[in-house]
């Protein structure tokens, strides 16, 4: 890298010197102080991002940080980074995602993630992931190894893209890796609809979640939440949202998490997040649902879409008790962890 | 008050007192050809030079002019954003309001933006700037600059097919603003000193982050 520490610790300053004091973590909503989890953030190493990816995310910097995105990216996508704007946003737990997509967003591997889970682990957990490009040949390994992060790295769940990936939902191939989840008691967060990254898979059996129907079907121990709720991200729309809601309601063990799609790239007019948490409430679907965001993307995305997810909550008539079990009640029931005090 | 307000104002504080012992030998100066004010009011007095140069974060820049009759100055600058979006320019500046405490120029310049870095592209610009300056006193002067620039940014694809690689160019527009404001101290009757804060907004909807740099501005007669 050509700049140098003295430049990324400047850089730090500069991203935390215009920060208010640290937030006393959690929200208030209606008067009533509630807990949060961010059950969707990455972790991450430049290097490991595909070049095109790597433009499509500086592009997304503000300027000047999109000049210098390996800095920017350094100090945002380590555990600290993440840990601080996490403060900034008052959320008490986030959860890291390792990703597997050489081809597309890159590799966060299991290990990266253990490193930056292990930078505050009271609030830090991790999902681990796999490798599923040469499935013919190392499914076996990296199924072992998807159980290792589990069994012996700590690991609370499994991440999988398949339109990161390039698999079908409908690949019975993989179905190992649901039945695997399932009995480690592991819930595995899925990505469902468009991706905004090049070189993604568009066509629906890798972004519509209705594929995955027969897997859950198939594997009822095992918990799928539906990342994004199936958003087109290319067209900024609802996407295949009913297939999502569908799905809620006629499986227990499917749930439903809206990181990322009411962001304001994804939702410039701030009417399609609104909707999807009016869908939900509406489908009787709230209990199902954990709040992501899909951070920390840049400097202050973290706090910017929880104040964007509470607003859609509260215009959508989402109770203070309702509010409480997206924001952390939820995600603790589901993961089995203790619940989060505010 | 914000934060960054607060220690803005206590370094303003902290920089006059420092400035102070300093500020009283430059009494006695001439007001209207002092180096800062013909960088930030903008032009120099026939026969005149003055130069600029300004670190911070993200801009550094260097800026050289020479005054010609009738008001008119040529200059030549270079500024560059972080080392990783650079813009060497020349430029041409005309005085439209030169009073001795007042000054207001209007300038254009023409130039090449260099961008580096996994967002490297390249192409020809042209921006219009205004400044404006006005002495508070004999040693303070606070002053603006507004600049539009429209770089035409050129893209080379290069297609390689079974019969051959074909190349093409294409181009397409885009436009910064950056507006400055900021205040100008006098060092002495041919140095000043300046920090600026820079309002930036570029490549169209790209959200920008506010910047700021310390100057020095110098200069005489050749």
């Amino acid at each position: 890298m050509r700049h140098s520490w003295p430049v990324i610790g400047l850089l730090s300053l500069l991203m935390n010197a215009c920060s208010s004091e640290p937030a006393e973590l959690g929200i208030y909503v209606q008067g009533q102080h509630l807990a949060v989890v961010d059950m969707h953030l990455h972790p991450g190493e430049w290097s490991q991002i595909p070049p095109d990816t790597q433009a499509f995310l500086a592009s997304r910097f503000p300027f000047p940080l999109n000049l210098i995105p390996e800095i920017a990216a350094s100090v945002t996508l380590s555990g600290e980074g993440i840990l601080g704007e996490m403060d900034k946003a008052g959320i008490h737990a986030g959860v890291l995602f390792a990703v597997y997509a050489p081809q597309t967003v890159g590799i966060a591997s299991n290990e990266l993630v253990g490193e930056q889970v292990a930078v505050d682990p009271e609030r830090l957990y991790g999902l681990a992931s796999l490798r599923v490009d040469r499935w013919n040949t190392d499914a076996d390994l990296e199924l072992q190894r998807l159980e290792e992060a589990i069994t012996t790295y700590g690991m609370i769940g499994v991440k999988l893209a398949h339109a990161h990936m390039h698999f079908r939902m409908d690949d019975a191939r993989y179905f190992g890796i649901y039945e695997l989840a399932g009995r480690l008691g592991a819930p595995v967060y899925l990505h469902t609809g468009t991706s905004p990254f090049p070189g993604t898979s568009r066509e629906p059996p890798y972004t519509d979640p209705a594929y995955l129907e027969d897997a859950i079907a198939q594997y009822p121990e095992t918990v799928f939440i539906l990342g994004h709720l199936g958003y087109d991200f290319e067209n900024h729309a609802l996407g295949t949202l009913e297939h999502c809601l569908r799905l809620a309601r006629d499986y227990p063990n499917v749930y439903l998490e809206p990181s990322a799609l009411g962001s304001v790239g994804s939702d410039p007019e701030s009417v399609n997040l609104p909707k999807v948490m009016k869908a939900i409430r509406d489908a009787g679907l709230v209990d199902r649902t954990l709040y992501g965001s899909d951070g920390p993307q840049s400097p202050g995305f973290v706090n910017t879409y929880l104040q964007r997810t509470v607003t859609a909550m509260t215009a959508s008539g989402y109770t203070v008790n309702e509010v409480r079990a997206v924001l952390a009640d939820n995600f603790t029931r589901i993961f089995h962890l203790p619940a989060i005090q505010p | 008050m914000h934060r960054c307000t607060g220690r803005l104002l206590v370094f303003l504080a902290g920089a006059g007192f420092v400035l102070h012992p300093t500020v009283r030998a430059a009494e006695g100066a001439s007001l209207p050809e002092h180096p800062a004010f013909d960088m930030h009011g903008g032009g120099s007095k026939p026969g005149s030079w003055a130069g600029g140069m300004q670190a911070g974060f993200p801009w550094q820049a260097v800026h050289l002019q020479y005054g010609l009759e009738d008001g008119w100055t040529p200059f030549v600058e270079v500024s560059s954003a972080l080392l990783q979006r650079n813009e060497p320019s020349i430029g041409l500046a005309l005085r439209w309001v030169d009073r001795p405490r007042v000054r207001v120029t209007g300038e254009v310049l023409l130039g090449w933006q260099v961008q580096t870095g996994v967002l490297a592209h390249s192409g020809p610009s042209m921006a219009l700037r205004v400044r404006a300056a006005a002495w508070v006193g004999r040693r303070i002067m606070p002053y603006t600059a507004w600049t539009t620039r429209h770089t035409l940014l050129i893209d080379r694809t290069a297609l390689e097919t079974a019969s051959g690689t074909e190349t093409s160019l294409t181009a397409g527009p885009r436009w910064d603003a950056l507006g400055v404001v900021g205040v100008a101290f006098v060092l002495s009757p041919r140095v000043g000193l300046e920090l600026g804060v820079e309002y930036p907004r570029t490549d169209g909807s790209t959200v920008t982050l506010p910047g700021v740099h310390l100057g020095l501005q110098f200069g005489g007669r050749p």
